[in-house]
């Protein structure tokens, strides 16, 4: 039984549309397990990790938390789901409340799920700052959002989702907003998290170094435009992509090294601005350099090749093999 | 190649509660003609600022304390007006850190750049020949301008508004454009279609570019040369190939390049340790010190100037120039 699973959702925020958000996407995270979703902006990420978390309800399809459809779920079940499953937002700048001060932002879950008496509540919120690496000091409990680095307010926003000792954390672009160097310790502490704890975590992002470095070992999801098109072990499908998609995906990711730049095939970038999809047929078919009239009348439905890894194509034997592992220097 | 602009010995602080505040340190920079040039650092080093001052475009309570910018015979930094309305956007143009998002919501794109042509009559006196240019600019950056024009700001989608920014700052025909962090915000498709799209209209246009990010893969990708800034000083400055190669480099170049984990590379990503500085609590020595593997005693004492290394690659670190022969102080 999985931690939770999303089992063909589908969604669609105007029901006068003629696209779905998301088009028959099935994903299942177990205990202690991590599985990374990547795809261009508008691709439909944020919006099934919102589903995950229950703050949009899918318009068809089922969330299971623990085997219960949550759907279903009342009283303390409905409870349990809640609190088992937070989100930690994209921009560190707008997911935190202005008006309150830090002590407040992290109180709040403690409260609302009563988890620890009035008396320990002070104690409680200065241990997760220390748990995020932040100054478990009174001065610090009493700053406001706009008087922290962006750091900082990312640790926050991560000691907001820990207080209430989840299962699983949403962590929707948790690092995109921060520097190089601050972004390599907040995974750090997500990885840390994990190990201490057994979190489990959906972990969305558009940065490919950023996957490879939080879920080595664990799954990616490639979705493009509400397809699930490919999923695979993190070094398999970033070293032997399946799907023309994430071949493409990762052909475009620039890399720190001018002369390995220098020696790249360039990647051509094909209808980047429509996004319509294609009444019939693969729904990459408009950008694929590797299309056949077959691609063109026939979805391909996700498949398994070796076991784990599974793609939504028809021809992954027509990606080429160029994307070298490189131990280039630096 | 000839000096396009020649920054000498600038300062530009902000007045603070607690001080004063030098976000750009005595940087002292000549950029070339037709390159395109990176300014790299984490956040807060003073990028954007440098970047600003080219415009003499500083916001309260920032001031030029000391120095000039000398581009085309002027003083950017000591500027009349007239000079200053002459050089903004008709000489030197800018894209904005997050510009894709500062578009007037309610004009549909062919009225955005109204105000453009109203204030600089000059430039296109016959406004067809303007929104003419401007359809010649969106093809460039592989938009229809068809379909542009008569779309509002919501209609686009982040990729495509930062292209549109990038055509609307080209409208005067600048000969130099510069980008705060124009493909910061983007996923990985739309970075690499502005990246493209940028070596084109440099190419195509002959600009000079400046470039403002955090990305080394970008730079990489894009730059001829490279300046990187940390707490307000520049530390060094080179070509794509010593900044990335030359064994001193400074040692806060080699902390970046560790620090960005990367999809291809086995090697795990090592974070720098600490954080930037405080600018208003400085200590004496060098300002990347504490946080230097290298650091000597003496870097905790004295700050390094920028000194030319033989091979060209310039660079302020005590322990990277005593390893090379000849020094020359930085004019
Ligand atoms: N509340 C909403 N109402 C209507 N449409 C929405 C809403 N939220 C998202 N959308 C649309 O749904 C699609 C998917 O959006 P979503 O935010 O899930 O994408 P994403 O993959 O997270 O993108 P990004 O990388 O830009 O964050 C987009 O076309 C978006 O415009
Ligand atoms: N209006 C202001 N008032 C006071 N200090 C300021 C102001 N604007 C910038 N600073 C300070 O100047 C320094 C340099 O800021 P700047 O925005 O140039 O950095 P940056 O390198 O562009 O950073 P980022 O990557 O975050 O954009 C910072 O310490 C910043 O806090
Ligand atoms: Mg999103
Ligand atoms: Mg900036």
């Amino acid at each position: 039984m999985s931690l939770l699973s999303l089992d063909h959702i589908r969604h669609r925020y105007d029901k006068k549309s003629s696209q779905n958000v998301l088009n028959n996407v099935s994903v299942s995270i177990e205990q202690n397990d991590i599985l990374a979703l990547v795809g261009e902006s508008g691709c439909g990420k944020t919006t099934l990790g919102k589903i995950a978390v229950g703050l949009v309800k899918p318009s068809e399809g089922v969330v299971s938390f623990k085997g219960s459809d949550i759907s279903g779920l009342k009283g303390s079940g409905y409870h349990n789901y809640r609190r088992g499953v937070q989100l930690v937002h994209q921009d560190p700048y707008a997911s935190l409340n202005p008006t309150q001060s830090i002590y407040e932002t992290l109180s709040a879950g403690l409260i609302r799920h009563k988890l620890c008496s009035r008396r320990d509540r002070r104690d409680r919120v200065k241990d997760f700052l220390k748990t995020v690496g932040l100054d478990p000091t009174d001065d610090f409990l009493h700053r406001y959002p706009h008087q922290l680095s962006g750091g900082q307010r990312q640790r926050v926003g991560v000691a907001r989702a820990l207080v209430v000792q989840p299962q699983l954390i949403v962590a929707d672009e948790a690092v995109s907003m921060l520097d190089v160097s601050m972004r390599v310790s907040i995974l750090d502490l997500l990885l840390q998290l994990k190990e201490d704890r057994g979190l489990s975590y959906l972990f969305i992002t558009h940065d490919f170094g950023v996957v490879r470095y939080f879920a080595e070992g664990y799954r990616i999801g490639v979705l493009y435009f509400g397809a699930l098109v490919e999923e695979g072990s993190c070094a398999e499908l970033i070293e032997r992509p399946l799907h023309p998609y994430t071949y493409t995906l990762l052909s475009a990711v620039p890399i720190p090294d001018p002369r390995w730049n220098r020696s790249r095939t360039p990647v051509v970038l094909r209808n980047l601005d429509d996004t319509a999809m294609p009444a019939q047929g693969c729904p990459f078919v408009q950008r694929c350099p590797f299309s056949d009239q077959h691609c063109r009348e026939e979805t391909p439905p996700l498949r398994s090749f070796d076991g784990q890894h599974k793609s939504a194509c028809f021809h992954p034997d027509r990606i080429p093999s160029n994307l070298r592992s490189a131990s280039y220097a630096t | 190649m000839e000096d396009f602009i020649h920054i000498k010995n600038l300062t530009v602080s902000f007045r603070t509660a607690r001080g004063l505040l030098r976000a750009v340190d005595q940087v002292t920079l000549r950029l070339r003609s037709g390159e395109i040039f990176a300014l790299v650092g984490e956040s807060g080093c003073g990028k954007s600022t440098l970047a600003y001052s080219l415009l003499n475009l500083i916001p309260e309570p920032g001031f030029f304390e000391t120095g000039g910018i000398v581009f085309q015979g002027i003083d950017i930094v000591q500027a009349k007006y007239r000079e200053l309305r002459n050089l903004r956007g008709k000489l030197i143009s800018m894209v904005f850190q997050a510009s894709m998002n500062s578009f007037n919501p309610v004009l549909r794109f062919k009225n955005q750049v109204d105000h453009i042509f109203d204030a600089h009559p000059e430039v296109w006196p016959k406004r067809s020949e303007g929104y003419a240019y401007f359809s010649e600019l969106l093809t460039l950056v592989r938009l229809s301008p068809d379909q542009v024009l008569k779309s509002f700001p919501h209609e686009l989608s982040g990729g495509m508004k930062q292209r549109v920014a990038i055509a609307i700052s080209l409208l005067l025909r600048p000969t130099m454009l510069i980008l705060d962090e124009p493909t910061t915000a983007l996923d990985v498709l739309n970075q690499r279609l502005v990246l493209d799209i940028l070596r084109d209209l440099h190419s195509r246009l002959g600009l000079t570019v400046v470039f403002v990010t955090h990305d080394l893969g970008v730079v990489a990708d894009i730059a001829d040369r490279v300046g990187v800034m940390y707490a307000g000083k520049l530390v060094d400055v080179g070509t794509l190939e010593q900044v990335f190669y030359d064994p001193a480099r400074h040692p806060y170049v080699t902390g970046l390049l560790h620090a960005a984990p990367s999809a291809f590379q086995a090697v795990r990503a090592r974070p720098i340790p600490g954080s930037v500085p405080n600018l208003l609590e400085l200590q004496p020595g060098c300002r990347f010190a504490p946080r230097c593997d290298l650091a000597e005693s003496m870097c905790r004492v004295s700050e390094p100037e920028l000194v030319v290394h033989s091979s060209g690659h310039v660079v302020s670190c005590h322990v990277m120039s005593r390893m090379e022969a000849k020094e020359v102080m930085v004019q």
